[in-house]
């Protein structure tokens, strides 16, 4: 247990040390939010009362959690064996297990510190309006999204060897996602074909989840989208175990 | 070491491995003593690692073909062979870092397939290749390192002996090389281990870190921990390793001690001497005993079955024919003739 509360707390402050990291997982979903809430953030939702705004902030909280997932872990995963770090753990009793726990640990907390900042600066920008029930399933749905999306990340680090060739697969899943799941546009906007595709999403589903909840609905209403996201994380976490390499070769 | 040191250039052991050191391996002039640890009797009848018809294919490659062998405990042992001759593989089954194809692989009595993590709670291992996270501080390494394990040294004292206590806080990116280099070999004495493996240990550090390194591994030794090393350099088989496997194309191909193996070659002994101009190279073929030859416009070395005799016969030659022998040295064969006779042997050779 030890070793792993050491690991996590070592890999703590190795990320804190990654400035790169840091500025990609908190400047950006910022950035997405004043560039799409300037242009529709007033608009009128289809929920009564509500603004598009208020579909905005929940969805770039879990943007973040496909962000961190497919780029940062995906990455860090890769860089570590690239580099023989994993090689000289393997030597060591310590189990794939704890560095895979670690990683996930260090990118939930990125992703919690990005969506408070999201919705922070919707707050002071926009005045969203925030209740506490609103955060905890917000928090909630971030978890239950966690599961699946990290571990696609780590099953993506399995498939490349080196940080380039994993960004350019990381970006050829993340970009269609970020269009097709409604995150920065609404999917009524889409033609019918791309909305057909959308529904083949994970990410479609994740991201109504979160916007309902965020509107207050239950997420016993969301049944359909539970049921894929479980899926989803079957089938991930058993890739993400097949996948993992201690080393190139 | 006048002749040794010749060795150092010696272009087919070293070929392109040899790289200028970037810092020397320098440990505080006082006497070390690594006391984190209770001495142990070195018992060389206790086999600590044992091996049978171990084997390792990579497609149709055979990395390891069928190696048996016993290393006991307290030795040092080494593992030489030419690039691509199984020497890593082989380390790597031991290990754990890899998984023989069949055979059977014994570390402190224990299966490595099978108990993979007992074992590795028990052995230290040196990589080639440094392999840390740069933007970690040294402290910071040796304390993750240490929380694998059920048993630690005192991590404040291994940083004493490795002179690491006022590197603390640098990180390990800003470490020169041979600063790296104690880092890892201090993380792989963190579990107090009862085996030591280490991959090519000397490998870049300059000629004083080497010795520094050396004298490391033999009170690592001295200590009752059972040394496994794997080197390039003849010279550091000789110098440190009680038995020594000389490995090719995945067999073993000789086993012993140093020594035994330099008298098994009963090899010829080689005498050297300026090449002052007014030698004849024919009237060098009187010398009976001489089998070999090299004339250089510098430097002519000959190669003799009987150094008395040759020397006598020399030194007769060049009185008769008025010239002085100048600049003599005498070698002694080495593991670097044993190495060279053995795998050449093989018509293998350094790939």
């Amino acid at each position: 247990m030890n070793a792993y509360l050491k690991l996590i707390s070592f890999d703590l402050r190795l990320y804190l040390r990654d400035w790169i990291t840091i500025f990609w997982v908190l400047i950006y979903p910022v950035l997405m939010l004043l560039i799409f809430g300037s242009m529709f953030g007033d608009q009128p939702g289809s929920a009564p009362g509500s603004r598009y705004i208020d579909y905005y902030v929940p969805a770039l909280c879990v943007m973040n959690v496909m962000s961190v997932s497919v780029f940062t872990l995906n990455i860090n995963m890769i860089t570590l064996r690239e580099s023989g770090i994993l090689r000289r753990f393997r030597v060591t009793p310590i189990r794939k297990s704890a560095v895979l726990a670690s990683h996930s640990i260090q990118g939930l907390l990125l992703v919690l510190a990005g969506a408070a900042e999201v919705i922070i600066v919707g707050k002071l920008v926009w005045d969203i309006h925030i209740t506490l029930q609103a955060i905890l399933l917000l928090v909630g749905c971030i978890l239950i999204g966690c599961i699946g999306f990290f571990s696609l990340g780590f099953a993506l680090s399995g498939l490349t060897s080196t940080p380039g060739a994993a960004s350019g697969l990381a970006m050829a899943i993340f970009f269609p996602m970020l269009f097709l799941s409604g995150i920065s546009m609404p999917l009524e906007y889409l033609p019918k074909i791309m909305q057909a595709i959308s529904e083949w999403i994970p990410m479609t589903y994740y991201v109504e989840l979160a916007q309902g909840v965020w509107q207050g609905h239950s997420m016993l209403n969301y049944g359909q989208g539970l049921v894929v996201l479980a899926i989803f994380a079957i089938v991930c976490v058993s890739l993400a175990l097949w996948l993992f390499r201690w080393e190139n070769r | 070491m006048g002749s040794r040191s010749l060795y150092l250039l010696c272009p087919l052991i070293h070929q392109n491995r040899w790289e200028p050191a970037k810092q020397t391996f320098t440990f505080s002039e006082k006497e070390i003593t690594l006391k984190f640890r209770v001495n142990r009797e070195s018992d060389p009848m206790t086999t600590v690692i044992q091996l049978e018809h171990v084997r390792k294919q990579y497609g149709a490659k055979v990395a390891v073909d069928g190696i048996s062998l016993q290393i006991g405990k307290g030795e040092i042992f080494g593992i030489v062979g030419p690039n691509g001759a199984g020497k890593t593989t082989l380390i790597e089954i031991i290990e754990g870092l890899r998984l023989a194809d069949s055979g059977m692989a014994l570390v402190l009595g224990m299966d490595i397939r099978k108990e993979a993590e007992a074992v590795k709670q028990r052995i230290g291992v040196l990589l080639q290749s440094t392999s840390i996270p740069g933007k970690a501080k040294v402290k910071e390494v040796l304390g993750l390192f240490a929380s694998f394990y059920d048993k630690t040294a005192d991590i404040d004292e291994i940083s004493r002996i490795f002179g690491l206590a006022d590197k603390q806080n640098v990180y390990f990116k800003s470490l020169s090389g041979g600063w790296k280099q104690r880092v890892s070999l201090a993380l792989s004495l963190i579990n107090d281990p009862d085996i030591v493996f280490l991959d090519e240990p000397s490998m870049g550090l300059d000629p004083n870190a080497r010795s520094e390194m050396w004298a490391t591994i033999q009170r690592l030794r001295d200590e009752g921990r059972t040394i496994v090393v794997t080197t390039h350099y003849m010279e550091e088989a000789e110098a440190l390793c009680d038995r020594v496997a000389i490995i090719d194309s995945g067999r073993v191909i000789a086993l012993d001690t140093p020594q035994k193996l330099i008298t098994m070659l009963g090899g010829t002994k080689g005498i050297s001497f300026s090449n002052t101009g007014s030698i004849k190279k024919e009237s060098l073929s009187v010398l009976t005993y001489v089998v070999n030859i090299e004339w250089e416009p510098a430097l002519i070395k000959l190669h003799s079955t009987d150094l008395d005799q040759t020397l006598k016969q020399l030194f007769q030659l060049a009185a008769d024919e008025n010239w002085m022998v100048r600049g003599l040295k005498l070698e002694e064969a080495s593991m670097n003739d044993v190495f060279n006779k053995l795998t050449l042997q093989q018509g293998v050779g350094v790939r």
